[in-house]
């Protein structure tokens, strides 16, 4: 933006010169020829045609401001510090503090649009850790939250009930995890899946220990008493069967057990004709509003010689070369049949702490998110669920698309998008899914049709995608020219964070490849929260302010010249001599506004309470062309009250040169430090510091110029300061040209006030002590006080006084909600009736 | 006035103790002033209340200032010569000698200042003001620099003239002499420059040198057994104008003048501003503490003071008619439109 503006300024540069070098050359011909005094040779060399453009082009030169790049250049330094400083966002846990290692993009930070997140890891802790289980339609762990420290299940344990026992016997034998005995006698556990691992530790933990596994036999310490079982075959996972299982035999009494464990849907239907799923069911949809991870355990004993025919299919299948996955499939199938379900384990992989709190924040915000995982869809649906990703109002929806062929994929990708242009309500609640296989067929051949939906949907939940896919979703994005900013923790990131405007990578546990690859690096996922609207924002408010301060402050001067030279001739004359020219442009208009680092519009508390704020960084409300067009004419206006006034008030006389430069140099002091006290929100003792600073500096500096004989002003200063006429002119000048600002921005303030001086308003004249609680309960009692009326009046003021934090999802017509509790409700119903709505979708498909 | 001094964040929960100085957390208690309708229409009122008195005392000021125009260049052409004034000004045979009759309108303290004033002569021309040796007026030493003089800087035979440069090679040439009933009122010329011009810009050393030698002879000469120093009339010249139109010091009447005395001026009308069509006059004028004679001052406090009150009462008025409750989150645009869009 900026870029585009100086380009703009660039050309008004040139025109200026132009016009005015055409100017100067027809009043030279004309008028200068009759003053003698000037002597102007009767024909010059040809040249001498260019003499004055080139004069006006050095005047205006200073009117793009050099100092504009240092200036920024430093104070983006500055945030970049404040970031690395932030005691806020220093993760205690890894004794990390965040850090930006691009000290440029700041500003980027608080117009983001769009977040390209991963899950594991970013999202949730990636420790995954057995909670909660449901036994034969007991439940287990529902008080405390943690089954392994259930009472009744240790009972039941040590009590060796025959259910329990085999559903530990499943969690611990149906897996490819390894032991490892250390020299000291522990076991650890290593695991390909984060899951099982949870499982096998906390069959352990219930005194189920698998201690060793060699080649087909395992052993098992239950209660002190050690069991072997002979493995006979592995039917193992995959994303299409959504379940394994295990084929072993009892070395104690010869049975041979079909052990499984899987996805609820790829377990439930293979239960026998007679069970009873509904418990089991229940419980999945139980767990899963929980946003635990289920699976479902199963068994079935094998008549030995089921067992032997279907062996032999089984070891045909896996020498088969083609389609060798599709036929052991099909003969995996033949055996997981009438299983009986034993019950449902269910594993969490813990949030991160906040996550769904920041999400919900930065939704609010107006940032869309997508959730870019490698994962499965089930987990990405259900984290999401859990972090507020989805949105949690009745009519969110999550429209999939998948398919196996082109044909499939663009059928289900058109009907999303159909589903997303008709909706009537606001289609961007809706999200849609996408996995791997089918994003790299839409990629390849549908790119068109899948970046209108991109750009219709608020959230888009991308599974089972490669790296290299999770750069090429942000790099659609950037092409539809939004700011994205991708955070991730691992390696697989490390390339989707490169390709993002802004990368923030997450120091975790899957080591610091993707902070190093990123712009910002910060401990927890919840940080990013404070990084875009305190930091993001706070930079880019003052960066907006900044630059377009140094090109009104050069425009001011600018013009003043421009002014003058209708004054001299046109000939080019500069009013100020160059000492005050520099020292204006590099000093005294530098220092004051530099202490805009310091500004804060708004309390970080209410930023964070009002994250919607934030749109107006996103639409560049504060840099644009209309907001530069204000300054262009307040710099414009201004140059229009020093010159005049000036001129009027050292006129006949008084019109010594000297003097008069300074008398219009002295009101673009005045005015532009005023000007900054006026649009500066907050003053802090550095703030004073500058501003009335500078203001004793320009004196100071002025005073001591004057005392050298050899320089151009000696004693002018001096002289200027012993008159009344100086003293009273340099108020007339800030007068004239602050009251109409003032007059104007308290106008606009009162009456068209926009939300950011709604919010200053609220904040400070509530106090110190102002919060949203303290407001709520006054609309609170306000509220009270209404319902004591007629019922319709209280839902006219329902309807108006809503919540400042509400969801704002109901329409006001809904049903008569109380603003307390609502805003603080943790979404559970909602959530609920979105999931419902998820598993409708799901059957669907 | 009436500014909230606030923590700029609430330190409502007690923190852990803060390594890093407050400053570095963005933490520095903040003063944060609200433009409350309060604050805007007491400033207004203010500014009104201060500047209406400001206005009425440079008014009055400027009010007391007395002072005579006589614009001469037109009148002191003869009546054959007005075709063609260039040429009679140019003329080095002509009578140039006018003598007018000035009545004095109210009684003017002295001492009276004498102005000349140009009007349409561009001191400020860039051609024009750059035309000067600062370094060859201040010595003698520095005689031979001439840098920028041109094409004033040496006369067709190499040497250096002193003063060189465009604007002293046009100094002002026009002559005044004042008489009331035929007695001479004495005309002070000292002291008409600024004393640190005469100090420290102007050597005392410095002798004018091939001064108006050239063909071409600009304005006045010098009296070459002078010092720069001396030579108050080329001082104050050499101090440049800023503006096309303005006024330089003549000389002072360090007498009273009377009310209806008549002035016999008697005018050296040299000259040349015919050429570009440029103005002259003749000031005499008082002076107050503000300056000369200059309305401008005191109207424009007076127009800005009563505008100010005005919009006081225009802001006091509005909110009377339009009460705004500050602060009101009802005004947010997200909780008037459920979407949280615009």
């Amino acid at each position: 933006m900026i870029d585009k503006l100086t380009g703009a300024i660039f050309l008004f540069q040139v025109v200026v010169v132009i016009v005015l070098g055409f100017a100067g050359n027809i009043w030279k011909d004309t008028e200068a020829r009759k003053q003698w005094y000037v002597k102007y040779p009767e024909d010059g060399p040809w040249y001498e045609l260019l003499v004055i453009p080139l004069r006006f082009e050095l005047l205006c030169s200073i009117m793009i401001p050099i100092s504009i790049k240092v200036s920024l250049d430093l104070v983006k330094g500055i945030y970049a510090k404040f970031i690395d400083w932030d005691e806020e966002m220093y993760d205690h846990d890894t004794r990390t503090p965040s850090h930006a290692a691009n000290t440029a993009i700041s500003e980027d930070l608080g117009q983001v649009e769009y977040i390209l997140t991963d899950k594991t890891g970013t999202l949730t802790e990636n420790k995954m850790i057995f909670r909660r289980c449901c036994i034969n339609g007991v439940f287990y762990g529902n008080e405390s939250g943690d089954a392994l420290k259930d009472v009744e299940l240790l009972n039941a344990v040590a009590d060796n009930v025959a259910d329990v026992i085999r559903f530990l016997t499943i969690m611990t034998v149906c897996n490819t995890v390894i032991p490892i005995r250390s020299k000291s006698g522990t076991i650890s556990y290593k695991a390909q899946s984060q899951d099982e691992d949870a499982l096998v530790n906390a069959a352990a933990r219930l005194h189920m220990v698998l201690i060793s596994k060699n080649g087909s036999s395992l052993e098992i310490n239950l209660n002190g008493s050690l069991i072997q079982y002979e493995i006979l075959d592995i039917l193992e996972f995959t994303s299409d069967r959504k379940r394994m299982s295990v084929v072993v035999k009892d070395c104690q009494d010869g049975k041979i057990l079909l052990l499984s464990k899987g996805a609820d849907e790829a377990i439930l239907p293979c239960a026998y004709a007679g069970q009873q799923i509904r418990p089991f069911v229940d419980a999945v949809e139980q767990y899963a509003q929980l946003g635990l991870r289920t699976l479902c355990l199963g068994w079935r004993e094998l008549k030995d010689d089921e067992y032997n025919e279907w062996s032999y299919a089984f070891k045909q299948a896996r020498s088969t070369l083609v389609d060798r996955e599709w036929k052991l499939a099909e003969v995996c199938q033949i055996l997981e049949h009438d299983l009986e379900i034993v019950g449902v384990t269910a594993i969490e992989d813990r949030l991160q702490d906040g996550v769904p709190e920041t999400i919900e924040t930065l939704r609010q915000a107006g940032i869309n998110f997508w959730m870019l995982t490698g994962d499965k869809q089930n987990t990405a649906i259900q984290i999401a669920l859990l972090c507020n990703f989805i949105s949690s109002e009745p009519k969110g929806q999550l429209l999939f698309i998948n398919g196996k062929t082109e044909d499939e994929v663009l059928r289900s990708l058109e009907r999303v998008l159909l589903t997303m242009r008709i909706t009537s309500s606001d289609p961007k609640d809706l999200a849609f899914v996408v996995d791997g296989w089918a994003l790299e067929i839409i990629l390849k051949q549908y790119r068109a049709v899948f970046t209108e939906l991109a750009i219709l949907s608020r959230t888009a939940i991308c599974c089972r995608v490669t790296p290299s896919q999770k750069a090429q979703l942000v790099e659609l994005l950037k092409s539809c020219d939004y700011r994205t900013l991708a955070i991730g923790d691992g390696g697989n990131d490390v390339r989707m964070i490169q390709q993002a405007d802004i990368g923030v990578g997450i120091s975790g546990r899957e080591g610091l490849q993707a902070a190093r690859a990123a712009d910002y690096s910060i401990g927890k996922f919840r940080f990013l929260k404070r990084l875009i609207l305190v930091h993001g924002r706070y930079s880019y408010n003052r960066t907006a302010f900044l630059s377009q301060y140094s090109f009104y402050k050069s425009l001011l001067i600018c013009f003043i010249q421009i002014f003058f030279s209708f004054f001299s001739g046109v000939s080019g004359t500069s009013l100020f001599n160059s000492i005050s020219l520099m020292a204006y442009n590099v000093f005294y208009t530098s220092i004051p506004v530099l202490t805009v680092v310091l500004d804060k519009d708004l309390s970080e508390k209410t930023v964070m309470q009002n994250p919607q704020i934030l749109l107006y960084c996103q639409a560049g409300r504060l840099l644009n062309p209309s907001t530069f067009a204000g300054w262009f004419g307040r710099s414009l206006y201004h140059a229009l009250v020093v010159f005049l006034i000036t001129v009027h008030a050292y006129a006949d006389e008084k019109s010594e040169m000297e003097e008069l430069s300074m008398v219009a140099l002295s009101g673009c002091i005045w005015l532009q430090a005023f000007v900054v006290t006026i649009e500066m929100n907050s003053f802090t003792i550095l703030q004073h510091l500058a501003i009335w600073g500078n203001f004793a500096a320009f004196y100071f500096i002025n005073s001591v110029v004057s005392t050298i004989p050899s320089a151009g002003m000696y004693t002018i200063m001096f002289r200027l300061c012993r008159q009344p006429s100086y003293w009273i002119t340099v108020v007339l000048i800030v007068a004239v040209g602050m009251g109409p600002v003032l007059a104007l921005k308290y106008f606009r303030y009162t009456y068209r006030s926009s939300a950011i001086n709604i919010l200053q308003q609220a904040e400070r004249s509530h106090g110190p002590i102002f919060s949203m609680g303290g407001l709520e309960s006054q609309l609170k009692s306000l509220e009270k006080d209404v319902a004591s009326l007629s019922t319709s009046q209280s839902k006219f003021r329902n309807s108006v006084y809503e919540p400042l934090l509400s969801s704002a999802s109901d329409p006001p017509t809904s049903t008569r909600r109380s603003i307390g509790p609502a805003t603080f409700d943790f979404l559970q119903p909602a959530q609920s009736r979105l999931s419902s709505s998820y598993s409708r979708n799901c059957k669907d498909n | 006035m009436g500014d909230s001094t606030s923590p700029s964040d609430g330190p409502a929960e007690p923190r852990r103790k803060s390594k890093k100085p407050k400053c570095l957390q963005q933490e520095l208690p903040a003063c944060k002033p609200l433009l409350t309708p309060m604050i805007v229409v007491t400033t207004f009122a203010l500014i009104g209340i201060i500047f209406i008195p400001i206005g009425l005392a440079s008014l009055s000021a400027s009010e007391q200032v007395v002072e005579i125009v006589y614009q001469y260049d037109v009148d002191c052409i003869p009546e054959q010569s007005q075709n063609d004034k260039v040429a009679f000004i140019q003329s080095s045979v002509t009578n140039k000698t006018c003598t007018r009759t000035l009545t004095v309108p109210r009684h003017m303290d002295g001492p009276v200042h004498i102005y000349y004033e140009l009007d349409n002569f561009y001191q400020n021309h860039r051609r024009y003001v750059k035309s000067r040796s600062d370094k060859q007026l201040r010595s003698k030493a520095s005689e031979k620099v001439t840098t920028n003089c041109a094409p004033e800087a040496t006369t067709s035979d190499g040497s250096v003239i002193v003063p060189c440069g465009l604007i002293a090679w046009s100094l002002f040439n026009d002559t005044y002499s004042f008489a009331i009933d035929s007695k001479t009122i004495e005309v002070n010329k000292k002291n008409i420059a600024w004393q640190s011009d005469k100090e420290h810009k102007f050597g005392n050393d410095v002798y004018p040198k091939n001064f108006q030698m050239g063909g071409l002879i600009g304005g006045a000469k010098l009296n070459a057994n002078i010092p720069l120093s001396e030579q108050e009339d080329l001082i104050v010249w050499m101090r440049t104008a800023a503006l096309p139109k303005f006024r330089k010091l003549y000389g002072r009447i360090e007498t009273d003048l009377d009310a209806n005395e008549q002035i016999t001026v008697t005018i050296q009308n040299n000259y040349n501003t015919y050429s570009f069509e440029g103005k002259k006059k003749l000031v005499l004028s008082t002076t107050s503490w503000i300056g000369g004679k200059n309305d401008f001052l005191g109207t424009a406090y007076l127009t800005v003071g009563s505008l100010c009150l005005f919009l006081a009462m225009a802001f006091i008025v509005l909110y009377l008619l339009k009460p705004r409750t500050l602060g009101d989150p009802s005004y947010l645009s997200w909780n008037r439109n459920p979407d949280g869009h615009y």
